[in-house]
């Protein structure tokens, strides 16, 4: 678990070790606990920065979801864009921006880590 | 290396370097459409159909000479368009061969060399094997492997008993509805070259004409004759779909992939991703479409269907939803990793991992089909 900063001044450059979480709906999950890669395909991943956001507002009116993990710097490695993308309701909104191949979608889900397993239990 | 098939005749009186043009007619005939036939049912399609113009498209092979020792006519695959594995028509001539093969060794024909592939392939050779000492023998090569058979008349003989149909083994059959005999109520239908007449309660018949009158219909019974000319206790009368292509099958055959675990799990997985709505997954995804999702369900039971005909049975893939509205089978078996998206109808696209080893990109259906099976057994594409 990341330790929290809070929402004030939340800075807009996003440092190569921050944690990213994403929640994840029960449907990409596979029976051995693995995310499906489907889960990280969209050009613009939406993503909550840890540091600044509590994982449980990330599930906040989502019961049943998980939240995975995935680290600034490997998607970086992705030849992916990681910035800021400051919301009225989530300042700590960022976005993985970058067309992303299946290869890249899967080596996202390979690298994401459990925050909150499946059914909502914080871990 | 392009693959190459050898098909030598013994043909007494023949001088060596020849072939009667009447025996290379019909056997560069024949060998062309029992490989095309075996191509279209390793697509999936085990209707008994007209050949369709992908499983043409995939035999590319070509008559290249007659060699000049003795009479053998030489055969080379030719470069098959978005076909980057191994060539079609060498894998349907490596089936013909370890069919004909398997037979000899055990009087029983194997499940992936049908009647259809065999009737053919008897006919082909029939002229070349006038005399009781007269043998046809096939080869094929391909990147280092090599397999062989004989056909003398008594395999021919084999090759050519007819299909026979069992009197409770029902039937399909879709196709145009071309007579109608009240009188006797029944009608009849073409399909794939033939003429099926079917004889049907008064209900039925009234259902036909009024509502089907002239129209492509789907009728299900059973056959009244081994040939199955006459089909009747229907149990089922309905428009034909445009999904459905006219031909004729055995219900049992057509839906053997149904059966397994495999398609039984996958199919109530896939009714589940039909009920998610647009935004789903909360990050603006578009609720699994229909067509899609059926689609990849069909491509799996045809999928699994080929693989039993091979004694390879498959084992369930995970169904992930798609954001676009698609579905996505995947496979993990030992080091072998495979996605296989379905974004609409009829497309693939792929991720193919083994170990460090990764490939992408868009797949055809033969492709789609090959890396299926690449992923169980490790075979190569």
């Amino acid at each position: 678990m990341t330790e929290f900063a809070g929402v004030d001044n939340i800075p807009d450059d996003i440092a190569d070790t921050e944690v990213l979480n994403r929640r994840i709906h029960p449907d990409f999950v596979r029976p051995d606990g693995s995310v499906s890669s489907q889960a990280f395909t969209d050009t613009e991943l939406s993503v909550d920065r840890a540091m600044y956001w509590d994982v449980a507002e990330t599930l906040r009116g989502y019961n049943g979801y998980g939240v995975a993990s995935i680290v600034a710097s490997f998607a970086r490695g992705l030849q992916q864009e990681v910035v800021a993308d400051k919301l009225l309701l989530n300042p700590a909104h960022a976005l993985v921006k970058g067309k992303k191949s299946k290869s890249i979608a899967r080596a996202l889900a390979r690298s994401a880590i459990w925050e909150v397993a499946l059914g909502g239990g914080l871990s | 290396m392009l693959p190459r098939i050898i098909i030598s005749i013994d043909k007494p009186g023949i001088p060596p370097g020849m072939v009667l043009l009447e025996d290379a007619g019909s056997l560069s005939s024949g060998l062309h459409d029992s490989l095309a036939r075996l191509i279209q049912r390793q697509l999936g399609f085990p209707w008994r159909a007209n050949l369709r113009q992908e499983a043409k498209r995939l035999t590319r092979i070509a008559l290249t000479g007659v060699s000049k020792g003795s009479g053998v006519l030489l055969y080379e695959g030719l470069p098959t368009p978005d076909v980057t594995g191994r060539h079609p028509s060498a894998i349907a001539a490596f089936d013909l061969v370890s069919g004909i093969r398997s037979y000899i060794d055990s009087h029983a024909w194997p499940a992936y060399l049908p009647p259809v592939v065999r009737n053919r392939m008897g006919n082909a050779v029939a002229s070349a094997l006038a005399d009781p000492n007269d043998v046809v023998k096939i080869e094929v090569e391909e990147d280092g492997l090599r397999a062989e058979c004989e056909i003398n008349p008594s395999v021919k003989d084999a090759l050519q008993v007819p299909e026979a149909f069992a009197p409770d083994e029902p039937v399909e059959v879709v196709g145009k509805i071309v007579e109608i005999d009240k009188r006797n109520l029944s009608f009849k239908i073409e399909a794939a070259s033939r003429t099926f007449t079917f004889e049907v309660a008064e209900w039925q018949f009234q259902k036909i004409d009024s509502e089907l009158r002239w129209e492509r219909a789907f009728v299900s019974g059973y056959p009244r004759d081994s040939k199955s000319k006459t089909i009747h206790n229907i149990s089922d009368i309905r428009a034909a779909t445009p999904d459905e292509e006219d031909g004729f099958n055995l219900t049992r055959e057509l839906r053997r992939g149904e059966r397994t675990e495999a398609y039984q799990q996958a199919r109530a997985r896939a009714e589940k991703l039909l009920n998610l709505n647009d935004d789903w997954n909360t990050y603006g995804a578009k609720a699994p479409g229909k067509r899609a999702v059926f689609f990849a369900l069909h491509f799996l039971r045809d999928a699994i269907g080929v693989l039993l005909d091979h004694g390879i049975s498959a084992p369930t893939p995970f169904l992930a939803p798609t954001a676009p509205g698609g579905v996505q089978l995947e496979w993990h078996v030992s080091s072998r990793e495979l996605e296989l998206e379905i974004p609409e109808k009829g497309r693939f696209s792929f991720l193919a991992v083994d170990g460090s080893n990764e490939v992408e990109g868009e797949a055809s259906r033969w492709t789609a089909m090959r890396l299926l099976r690449w992923v169980i057994t490790g075979e190569a594409v």
